[in-house]
């Protein structure tokens, strides 16, 4: 079976233009986000870091 | 003495239908306590994220068991309906990982930045939750095209949003205490409200639609038993609204009652539907015997089942138990 051939045939080549164009949205969010929240815990260091009161994880009830 | 052959097609049906059901039930009620976050003050806001945070990841567990076992036990069906519902599938893919990254980041962040993530925490939820409605709408309708089918689908997605808020409102009910509870009681009786139009909505719609859902609920003697169902649902709506009344007294085992009560709303409607589609699974369209994989298949797949499925539902009541209790502000931050 070949690619073409296995394609849905109700799916439009606008519906994947709308889909494509929405994840491509997402990720622009999520990655530089990500990025710039693990840029700023680097630049802040780990003398800073450690003086927070408790980690996330020990707090769990 | 031989047994009749076992039909696994029907035990996949009610593996599928359980595990629909669980996933509507459970990120349900995390996807409503999203969409009241606007509604909540800051304190607030943490207080509802730490009543969910340690289970909604683990309730989106039953989304991909549920897509898995359509795709592995009725393949067909799998291409038919997600290909049918392509938009709003992504749509709600969007609006699901928009909400689990504003989840993790939203601690993080400070200032107009936290608001910007409880923002799109808030859109996240919203549009997952909207367009599994609008699957439902178009899922019931057999994706028939036109503005009147489209119109409906966009309702019954209003209403779920509104189901869901029910069920947030009432898990808050259950894991908060104080202003918040007090508070939360009025959202749940603002939700059951939207419940009450996307339920009756829906039961109006279906038989008018679909011939064979008219034959099935509108055949005497039989619907007068069938009339447990709308009658259920009534008792179900009117526990809600009474143990959402300002003079409702909060403590252990009265907390819980309004959240059984909207479960039980969940639990009715499901099952009236699913009496309705029997047994097609693309209504009027494609039988579920039509759409299973091949016995042998769904014999192996069962064996799979069998080790899985114990480890989801155990650790399911595992975390339930562990995190327990009243939910405290300070567990993310």
């Amino acid at each position: 079976m070949r690619t073409a051939q296995s394609v849905s045939p109700s799916l439009t080549g606008s519906d994947v233009l709308i889909s494509l164009l929405g994840y491509g949205a997402v990720y622009l969010i999520m990655f530089p986000a990500g990025v710039a929240l693990m840029a700023r815990i680097v630049a802040r260091g780990p003398g800073e870091a450690s003086a927070e009161p408790v980690a996330e994880d020990e707090r769990r009830p | 003495m031989s047994l009749p052959p076992f039909d696994f097609v029907l035990l996949w049906t009610a593996i599928l239908g359980l595990g629909v059901f669980f996933y509507v039930l459970l990120d349900g009620f995390d996807l409503g306590v999203g969409m009241l976050m606007p509604a909540a003050s800051p304190s607030e806001q943490s207080t509802m994220v730490a009543s969910i945070g340690p289970f909604w990841d683990a309730n989106e567990t039953w989304l991909v068991l549920g897509i898995g076992i359509l795709l592995a036990a009725f393949p067909i069906a799998h291409g038919v309906v997600l290909g049918a519902l392509y938009l709003p599938v992504v749509a709600m893919l969007i609006g699901l990982m928009l909400r689990g990254v504003a989840f993790e980041l939203r601690v993080k962040a400070q200032g107009w930045h936290r608001d910007l993530w409880n923002w799109l925490f808030w859109a996240g939820s919203f549009i997952a939750s909207f367009c599994q409605g609008v699957m439902l709408g178009r899922y019931i309708t057999g994706f028939e095209r036109g503005f009147g089918y489209w119109a409906f689908a966009l309702m019954v997605g209003a209403s779920l949003c509104g189901g869901y808020v029910l069920l947030g409102a009432t898990w808050l009910i259950l894991k908060t205490e104080g202003a918040l509870q007090r508070r939360a009681r009025g959202w749940a009786r603002w939700g059951l409200l939207w419940v009450a139009l996307g339920v009756a909505l829906v039961s109006l719609a279906t038989p008018l639609v679909s011939e064979t859902v008219r034959g099935k609920w509108f055949d005497f003697p039989r619907t007068l038993w069938l009339m447990v169902f709308p009658a259920a649902t009534l008792a179900a709506g009117f526990m809600v609204w009474r143990w959402t009344g300002a003079a409702q007294r909060s403590g252990k085992g009265q907390d819980a009652k309004p959240f059984c009560a909207a479960v039980a709303i969940f639990a009715i409607a499901f099952l009236g539907l699913a009496y309705s589609i029997f047994p097609f699974v693309v209504i009027d369209r494609l039988t579920l015997w039509d759409a299973a994989a091949h016995p042998t298949a769904l014999k192996a797949l069962f064996l799979g089942a069998v080790i899985v499925l114990p480890f989801i539902v155990g650790y399911t009541i595992l975390s339930y138990r562990i995190f327990g209790g009243k939910a405290k502000a300070n567990l993310y931050d």
